[in-house]
């Protein structure tokens, strides 16, 4: 016998508060206990392998490549060039153009007669088993006509440099300019005080994810539809641009991303590998998966950085700056990724950092050279910034013999000035620059610190302190201006099953990042409802019609948004259903711990959530008018960026026998405006430095002068191990942003943009009294001590 | 990073591996903990159709201690260096040097004689058999062989093992019971393989005076070597600070040190003085004087 019981969950305890609380990783049990599900995991039927031929010349034509004895190997499914591919060979577009240019380099998905940098794809090899595909590459023989290389930004603009592509005249990919003009800056900086000039290296450097690139793509002959796996931070910009490289109309392509192993913003365009494969599985018409190495991926996935900066400041006597200039001269690579432009164009919006400066001037060379191209790497363009302007703060500082604490408070945007446009048209939203410094100066003890660095010196030890702050933007707004023709806006989609729970779409995609709980807590909080009745479900293009994808720490602001846009949405129906099945008033009906009940004691009639969902989704008995079901979409759109901001300290101690710089402090406040959870952003500030400190100290991808790579395994590049990690005290500032309602700004990016100029800064404050005026990143200890010599000699 | 194909066999016996060596020439590579060979194979660097493994030897694993003397089977893990009995007292120096490869993972899986064949300029191993005055077994088909350390690096990656040698064990002469040693080594911080590293071993008569010395650098040159000079300025002197920065400043003044992306001989050498003068007063520091 089954009893027909009524569901019933009117036993619910106190309602619910998630916003706020560090409620633990869903996600963690299942990645941790091997339930993770990864693009390399999924193998369907018939399913083949592919391995890419790839360049070891950086500049050459190709004259000739033999197939023959690849084609021959044992288990090859087919070997193929460019040339074999013919008009179905994709060209991968690039997604942001700004608004100055007019044309990009051609970039096929196998290089076409000519090869440009070292890991350029040139030939793909589909066999069955995968130690089939790489034993018959080996076998494909390419012979090229060596050309001459240039890998130097600088260097490449020269009028003798050789030329990669024959309609960028001086590999000049870009001349983008804003702000003042070079005459408005000389005018300002006329009356000053002081004026210096700094010349700056951001170097290259990798995101090196602990899950390299892999692609899945089968194309089914029946239905005519590409389905492509693909761990990207943004299924639907890939499928929008998959479908521009290989024709496949994009309501034929489904890009799917299972779980990441980390993206950084080297996941975020489409790549080469993914167009090929589509375009191979349509031609073979079976699955094709291929799998990065470690070896590709410090040559085939993206880099980031590599900038070099030549600054002006002009300042007054007091220490307030008056006029800034920037020349930027940006190595994008050997063409231009999906975002390879804009990120040094967007690195100058963030110049002025957290500073009223009234009269700023930016110009940006995008270099073309035979190197790997540049793009998105966690930060973006503000960590290059903050690393100008910071390092320049603390030049004008020592110049005038000021303190840089007071060259700051002296200079920082004041809280009652908000929102601020700055020299350069930028609008912050919200912050108090100040109140991050000095919580950041507390936590370090500033005085009592600064006394033991006397001592230390007297003792003829090497001490140093060192300060970063920083603005940033984030939640990616309207950037049309910037010729960024991605969209601002997220979609959220919750529907609610007839037993009341409660499913969750998003057009985001996490890498790691812990979506499936921080989004529950936005739903749940806004629902009232526990978090186990909540399904987060993201990188689907089928499954979320649209999206802007995970990068920018936007995801919370604005999928997050639209999420507690959307359950709002739900709870305002339910409550029209509750009402109509309590026969009130909608506006008599509360809801408090799962129960919609009437207000004022006027009866004690009560109804669930699960019975208004039960109600609503069976739809005989709903109010006049309203449509049956529980299924609400909201769409939210940013009015324009946050701006998270925060400020590092760092104490070092310098061994000058070895170099070597020793990290006994690191101080991080960060104001990231409302907090969803504390554990994970503070999480994402700790992953953050780690990555910012692999920055300043050790990371460096480097090219000898033919354009070979020199830093190609993790024997020679090197992001930190655990045990070179200081202990990190962070400390967090609360300034909600005004644009979206849970008032957060963005949390993803803040901790890699502290560590470079903190770091370095401390080590050129323990470096002064032997005379080190100044010294590029990475502090290497070779570099450190060669610094110190040639300042002693 | 699939190596290429090869043929893989595991045997229980040296006379099956030099057989086995002897059939397929130089086709054929030993593998011993495979943490060097392995990604060489994977990075497609190097290619052998055949691979004899040589993880089943039983007694190529031991460390057999012989009154202060000790000998080391040449599949002896990093890990069993630094826990073994053996290193204990006035062979501390190979703890130092164990707990510093690599990563635990490699550490339980390298092997002390693969490090020695491997010759690798930057190993840490190579140091310490030349500062404790390893004699390196050798045995191919037509018999063994003793090869003096002093003779057996003879340039990067290359000793003077021979097509066809199985590298069984290695032994080390007694210290007398008042020696000391220490070992070290300043890491690439991406690699953790040695810029530069020292090892010492020193013999303190009781009044201070050095008896003999033996100094060993690693990391610095093509090879690892003996620091000859440095070692007879020691040798019969009492040990003072002043003594000791003169021998460090020797080593960092006459070392031919290599440049790489990483850092310059001139940096090189400089290190090179350091962690000898550090090694030294750790091994100072251990001595019963």
């Amino acid at each position: 016998m089954t009893i027909l019981a009524k569901t019933d969950d009117t036993t619910a305890t106190d309602a619910p508060v998630y916003i706020g609380k560090s409620v633990r990783r869903r996600e963690d049990e299942r990645l941790l206990s091997g339930y993770g599900r990864f693009t390399e995991d999924i193998a369907p039927h018939g399913l083949t392998h592919a391995s890419i031929v790839r360049s070891r010349e950086a500049h050459a034509l190709i004259r000739s490549i033999d197939t023959h004895q690849a084609k021959a190997a044992p288990g090859v499914i087919t070997v193929l060039t460019a040339q074999d591919l013919g008009d179905e060979l994709p060209i991968i577009p690039t997604d942001w153009i700004l608004p100055i240019m007019t044309h990009i380099p051609t970039r096929y998905a196998l290089a076409k007669d000519r090869v440009r940098f070292v890991g350029e794809a040139v030939a793909i090899v589909v066999a069955e088993t995968r130690a089939q595909a790489d034993d018959a590459a080996a076998l494909v023989n390419i012979t090229y006509e060596s050309l001459p290389v240039v890998v130097e930004s600088q260097a490449a603009l020269q009028p003798d440099a050789p030329l990669l592509h024959d309609d960028f005249p001086n590999n000049t990919a870009f001349l983008w300019h804003i702000g003042a003009t070079h005459e408005q800056f000389d005018a300002a900086a006329e009356s000053a005080h002081l004026v210096l000039t700094l010349r700056l290296e951001n170097q290259r450097i990798s995101a090196a994810p602990m899950e390299c690139r892999a692609v899945l793509a089968e194309f089914d002959r029946g239905s005519h539809r590409l389905r492509l796996h693909t761990g990207t931070q943004n299924v639907h910009v890939v499928k929008r641009n998959l479908s521009r490289a290989t024709g496949i109309p994009e309501h034929k392509v489904q890009v799917i991303t299972p779980d990441v192993g980390g993206g950084f913003g080297a996941k975020l365009c489409l790549y080469p590998e993914d167009a090929l494969l589509a375009v191979i599985s349509r031609r073979i018409g079976r699955p094709v998966r291929w799998a990065e190495t470690r070896s590709e991926n410090f040559v085939g996935s993206s880099h980031g950085r590599d900038h070099v900066e030549l600054v002006t400041v002009a300042a007054n006597k007091d220490g307030k700056i008056i006029a800034l200039k920037t020349v930027t001269y940006a190595n994008v690579g050997a063409y231009i990724s999906g975002m390879g432009a804009g990120i040094p164009a967007v690195a100058t919006l963030m110049a002025p950092g957290c500073y009223d400066i009234p009269v700023v001037s930016a110009d940006v060379y995008g270099c073309l050279t035979n190197t790997t191209t540049t793009e998105t790497y966690r930060g973006a363009g503000r960590p290059e910034a903050a690393y100008l302007i910071e390092r320049t703060i603390e030049a004008v500082a020592e110049k005038l013999g000021i303190d840089s604490v007071e060259i700051r408070r002296r200079n920082f945007i004041p809280p009652e000035k908000f929102p601020h446009t700055t020299g350069v048209g930028f609008t912050l939203d919200s912050g108090n620059y100040a109140g991050a410094l000095q919580m950041a100066l507390d936590m370090l003890d500033h005085e009592a610190v600064r006394k033991e660095q006397e001592e230390a010196r007297r003792e003829g030890r090497l001490v140093g302190i060192g300060i970063g702050s920083y603005v940033e933007f984030c939640g990616f707004g309207d950037a049309m201006f910037l010729g960024f023709d991605r969209s601002s806006w997220e979609q959220a989609v919750i529907a609610v099953s007839r037993t009341g729970k409660v499913t969750v779409q998003l057009g985001t995609v996490p890498a790691g990042q812990g979506h499936d709980t921080t989004f529950a807590q936005i739903v749940g909080q806004e629902m009232g409802i526990p978090l186990d009745d909540i399904e987060i479900v993201f990188g689907d293009t089928d499954i979320a019609h649209y999206g802007t994808g995970t990068f920018n720490s936007r995801s919370v602001s604005n999928a997050g948004s639209a999420s507690a846009m959307a359950a709002k949405k739900i709870m305002v129906k339910a409550k029209r259903v509750a009402a109509h099945m309590l026969r009130v008033d909608v506006a008599d009906v509360l809801y408090e711990n799962r129960l919609f009940y009437v207000a004022g004691g006027k009866t004690d009639r009560r109804v669930s959530f699960s019975e208004v969902a039960q109600s609503a989704i069976q739809g005989s008995d709903l109010p006049e008018g309203l449509e049956p079901s529980l299924k609400e979409m909201a769409l939210y759109k940013p009015p324009n960026f946050t701006a998270p901001f925060g400020t590092h300290i760092a104490m070092v101690e310098v061994d000058p026998e070895t170099g070597s710089v020793d990290i006994k402090r690191y101080i991080a406040v960060d104001d990231c405006g409302n907090i969803i959870n504390p554990q994970l952003a503070t999480g994402q500030i700790h992953g953050g430095i780690a990555q910012g400190i692999g920055q300043v100290m050790s990371e460096h991808i480097t090219f000898d002068a033919n354009g070979q790579p020199t830093s190609g395994t993790f024997l020679e590049y090197g992001p930190p191990r655990a045990h070179q990690m200081p202990r990190m005290e962070t400390g967090h500032t609360v300034t909600p942003t005004p644009y979206n309602e849970l008032g957060a700004k963005g949390a993803g990016e803040s901790g890699i943009i502290g560590p470079p100029p903190a770091i370095m800064n401390a080590v050129l404050d323990a470096l002064r009294p032997v005379g080190v005026k100044h010294i590029d990143m990475p502090l290497s200890p070779p570099r450190v001590w060669a610094a110190i010599k040639e300042a002693r000699q | 990073m699939i190596p290429a194909a090869f043929d893989y066999h595991s045997v229980d016996t040296v006379a099956e591996a030099t057989e086995l060596l002897e059939n397929y020439g130089e086709d054929a590579k030993l593998l011993a903990g495979g943490q060097s060979l392995l990604a060489v194979l994977k990075l497609r660097l190097a290619k052998y159709g055949v691979l004899i493994d040589l993880g089943r030897i039983k007694n190529l694993r031991e460390i057999t201690v012989v009154d202060n003397s000790f000998m080391i089977g040449a599949m002896a893990t990093h890990n069993q260096l630094g826990t073994s009995a053996a290193t204990e007292g006035a062979f501390q120096a190979f703890r130092d040097a164990a707990s510093e490869i690599g990563d635990p993972l490699v550490r339980n899986r390298g092997t002390f004689g693969g490090s020695l064949a491997q010759a690798d300029p930057a190993g840490d191993w190579p140091a310490l058999a030349l500062a404790f005055g390893a004699t390196i077994h050798a045995t191919n088909a037509k018999g063994p062989r003793r090869i003096a350390v002093d003779k057996f690096f003879t340039n990067l990656f290359t000793t003077a093992l021979e097509q066809g040698d199985v590298l069984t064990h290695v032994e080390f002469p007694r210290l007398e019971a008042d020696a000391s040693s220490a070992y070290v080594k300043i890491p690439h911080p991406a690699s953790g393989f040695a810029v530069a590293a020292a090892a010492v071993v020193l013999t303190l008569d009781d009044g201070g005076t050095c008896r003999q010395a033996r100094i060993a650098l690693t990391g610095v040159a093509p090879t690892a070597f003996r620091a000859r000079e440095a070692e007879a300025m020691i040798a019969g002197k009492c040990m003072d600070a002043a003594l000791i920065r003169l021998v460090a400043d020797q080593i960092a003044e006459t070392t031919e040190a290599l440049t790489d992306n990483y850092a310059s001989a001139e940096y090189r050498q400089n290190l090179a003085g350091v962690v000898t003068r550090k090694a030294i007063n750790l091994a100072l520091k251990r001595s019963r004087h």
